[in-house]
């Protein structure tokens, strides 16, 4: 699978929390929006209130640490980031982002990556091209069913494909409804 | 698993999940055995589920809980309740605890795990349920989803860090420095991705209202989860008498090994804005007022903790600059509160006693800081913005540290008080 950043590249430290990417005061039905992520990012640091479509993020280690609230991917997929990359994430936020449709890919020499695209990710082979600067990123490929749910957008289109296949195996009587 | 001797914790459970023997790194499909949410996340993930057109795959082992908006401080958070409640009779779910405390806290107290369970919740602190010897982890709304039609979920087995108590707390020391302490050594992604298996001689003398703090807190360590070796004071917990449990095998091939002396700690504190940067309590003496002081949550609103902050509270006043807030863990904690006549006490030195749940903790209701203030909290997290504004400071610390820095209004090691006290 191949992803595409066109925009610029935010950088950030270590350790931002779920805190900072989702404020919890903004976690209810009515209450939750990408906005949300703004404001708590543009407390840390106001200029990262301009983050737009076909941006990313490259940041240190343990990205998405604390909280289990999807909010926080949901919302960064939403603001059209078109990934995340970290010296390493926190696992929750991990599965997290991959569930609902956002690429994250784990580097160690995020410093090398340039402020801006074109670059061009392979998650399947693992690699991160810098065109403009001749360079290549290597990291390690993600696991198949792992690309199969981004792929699909997420996880809540790749369960309807799991579950019609699952269906078909049923007696109809267990899938009224 | 043949005759191969038992693995890690992790590896025993899902192991016996999977029927055969499982190996770090490798990735399995397991059956859950209780799948927790609350009116947070709850509601989101209940009418993505309906979506799919499916019915709950067993409302029996579905655990729903309203616990962070107790009672509700808006108009959105009471919406978030009001369809939690729909949401559960709809779905003919019968386990659930509404205004009762902390999830985590109540499934505890309820007899539903046993040991070996898997357990997610979407909830990070779901691994609390470590302490009673289950496989627990937090997920997120989209993969509760999944667990909902289909209740299985996919793990990667964890790599295990085995760490080994031995020798008895000094007066004024408890498990949260403990915690504490493995944060200031392994630091926030220490752990990550691996399970944290507690175990050692001095297991035996800590209540399982300590251990479920050590399994609370292993998500601030990065790990999956916090598992506590099985014994009879954990069978007595949950009111069993006999249970074919994993137990903690000392030889198992443990990727790291923590040797700790309980004895030589001493009261700690994280500062702002991270659980991992950890000093002792001494070395803030007299540099940090407070105008908050919470002790409550998930981590720190046990009876074990009001006994702590008891016995500094005793016979002293909370400093006229602060506000003592405490919100038991549950109803359970709050009558034994009444009965042991420790309400008394926290009421009579000036504490702030707000209903059972999840407090202050996560900024969302009771107990929101100023611009600039500083608060000393026993529970998790002290992230910027965590208790509900990012211009104020989280400290954490244990609660019978939270109870000293209240009576003198700045953030004080509890040993001092407790030496005063003992003359």
């Amino acid at each position: 699978m191949r992803v595409e950043v066109t925009g610029r590249l935010w950088r950030l430290g270590d350790n931002v929390d779920t805190d900072i990417l989702f404020p919890g005061r903004f976690m209810t039905l009515g209450g939750a929006s990408k906005d949300a992520a703004l404001q708590g990012l543009a407390a840390v640091d106001p200029e990262l209130a301009a983050m737009a479509p076909g941006d990313a993020i490259v940041a240190g280690r343990n990205f998405g640490c604390g909280s289990s609230r999807e909010y926080a991917a949901l919302a960064l997929r939403d603001l059209g980031l078109r990934l995340i990359v970290a010296r390493s994430f926190a696992r929750i936020f991990y599965r997290n982002a991959i569930n609902v449709g956002l690429p994250v890919v784990t580097l160690d020499d995020v410093d090398d990556l340039p402020d801006h695209g074109p670059l061009t990710v392979r998650l399947d082979t693992g690699t991160i091209v810098d065109r403009a600067h001749r360079r290549v990123f290597r990291t390690q490929p993600m696991p198949d069913f792992l690309i199969d749910i981004i792929s699909k957008g997420g996880l809540m289109a790749h369960l309807h494909a799991t579950l019609a296949a699952e269906q078909g195996r049923r007696p109809a009587e267990a899938v009224t409804r | 698993m043949g005759d191969q001797a038992p693995g890690t914790l992790a590896q025993q459970i899902l192991g016996a999940k999977t029927g055969r023997a499982v190996q770090p790194g490798e990735i399995v499909e397991v059956d859950v055995d209780i799948a927790l949410t609350h009116e947070v996340l709850g509601p989101l993930t209940f009418r993505r589920f309906e979506e799919l057109g499916v019915e709950l795959w067993d409302p029996d082992k579905v655990y729903v809980t309203i616990d962070h908006f107790v009672p509700a401080a808006t108009a959105q958070q009471a919406e978030n309740n009001r369809v939690t409640e729909q949401m559960v009779a709809r779905h003919g779910i019968r386990h659930t605890g509404f205004y009762d405390g902390p999830s985590h806290q109540t499934l505890a107290e309820s007899g539903l795990v046993r040991p070996g369970h898997v357990v997610v919740g979407t909830d990070s602190h779901t691994c609390m349920a470590g302490a009673l010897g289950a496989f627990a982890t937090g997920i997120g709304s989209t993969e509760m989803v999944s667990v909902f039609a289909r209740g299985r979920i996919w793990f990667r087995v964890p790599e295990a860090v085995l760490v080994s108590v031995r020798g008895r707390f000094a007066p004024g020391v408890a498990a949260k420095d403990v915690v504490l302490h493995l944060l200031s050594r392994l630091g926030t992604d220490g752990a990550t991705y691996r399970s944290l298996e507690f175990g050692g001689p001095a297991l035996a003398d800590l209540p399982v209202d300590e251990r479920l703090v050590l399994s609370n807190m292993a998500v601030e360590l990065g790990a999956k989860t916090g598992l506590v070796d099985v014994d009879a004071a954990t069978l007595a917990y949950l009111g069993i008498t006999d249970h074919a449990s994993p137990r903690l095998n000392p030889d198992a091939r443990y990727a790291d090994r923590i040797d700790l002396d309980l004895g030589g700690l001493e009261p700690l504190c994280a500062a702002p804005h991270s659980p991992g940067n950890v000093r002792p309590v001494a070395d803030f003496a007299g540099t940090v007022p407070v105008q908050q002081a919470f002790i409550g949550s998930c981590t720190g609103g046990r009876i074990t903790d009001y006994r702590a902050a008891a016995a500094v509270l005793a016979g002293r006043r909370v400093h006229p600059a602060v506000r003592l807030i405490v919100t038991p863990g549950s109803r359970k904690v709050y009558r034994q509160l009444v009965a042991e006549g420790l309400l008394d006490t926290l009421l009579d030195a000036g504490a702030i006693v707000e209903a059972p749940g999840c407090g202050p903790c996560a900024g969302l209701q009771a107990g929101v800081l100023a611009d600039g203030e500083n608060a000393i909290s026993a529970s998790n997290r002290n992230f910027q913005g965590r208790m509900g504004n990012p211009k104020a400071n989280v400290y954490l610390a244990s609660p019978a540290t939270v109870a000293a820095s209240a009576v003198t209004g700045e953030i004080t090691d509890p040993r001092e008080m407790l030496a005063c006290a003992s003359k």
